[in-house]
């Protein structure tokens, strides 16, 4: 499962030991900021059409290590309401060389911002919100 | 023929519910429904850029619609 209701804990998901054949742990910590486009944020909801994001994101994981010949990429990615400062998604890439889990982690939080079905709705602090359209 | 529609985002707001079936007619393609829904009074659809996926995975919105289906109208999706 890559999606979660509930609070992540960055340090508990980062506790798993890499292979001995592993050189590079790269990570990817997504948070919620206070500010978008020059308006404050105040929380943040994920809708989530959840089947198909899971069958995305495991698509996006396997996809993933083969092209960029790594050993292991871990992801969650949180849904529902957040609050500013929490962790909405986090990947880990190890491999045997920096270079390659850097590129995995790279591709897979862009891969995830292009075809995952979620959806981010930003309340802002004037009481107005909106359903975010990433420039991608 | 009977098809089930899944609303994301602000589509749940702008059909005020998460999943709604429709009575739809043979050769119906994906383009045509969401044509007939303007038509309907849901003109906002015309500002949103939709994706379209049926039971699970993304398809076209020249695909033709199948008894049963179930058909997810997507928003630009948002992420990580």
């Amino acid at each position: 499962m890559y999606l979660t209701k509930n609070a992540i804990s960055v340090p508990e998901f980062l506790s798993v030991t890499p292979h001995s054949s592993c050189g590079a742990l790269a990570t990817f910590v997504g948070i919620v900021r206070d500010h978008d486009h020059g308006q404050k944020v105040e929380k943040l909801f994920y809708d989530c059409y959840e089947p198909m994001a899971e069958k995305q994101l495991c698509a996006i994981v396997e996809q993933t290590k083969t092209q960029c010949k790594v050993n292991e990429i871990r992801l969650l990615h949180r849904i529902g309401w957040m609050e500013v400062g929490e962790t909405a998604v986090v990947i880990a890439v190890t491999s045997a060389h920096r270079e390659e889990a850097f590129a995995a982690c790279r591709e897979v939080i862009e891969a995830i911002k292009k075809i995952v079905p979620i959806w981010k709705k930003q309340i802002y602090h004037n009481g107005k919100s909106d359903w975010v359209v990433c420039q991608h | 023929m009977k098809i089930r529609v899944l609303f994301f985002a602000q589509l749940r707001e702008i059909f005020n519910a998460s999943e709604k079936d429709f009575e739809v007619k043979e050769g119906t393609t994906i383009q045509g429904f969401v044509d007939e829904l303007k038509n309907q009074g849901y003109e906002q659809l015309g500002k949103i850029s939709l994706s379209y996926a049926i039971n699970e995975s993304w398809t076209k919105a020249g695909e033709t619609l199948k008894s049963g289906d179930q058909l997810a109208l997507l928003p630009p999706v948002a992420g990580g």
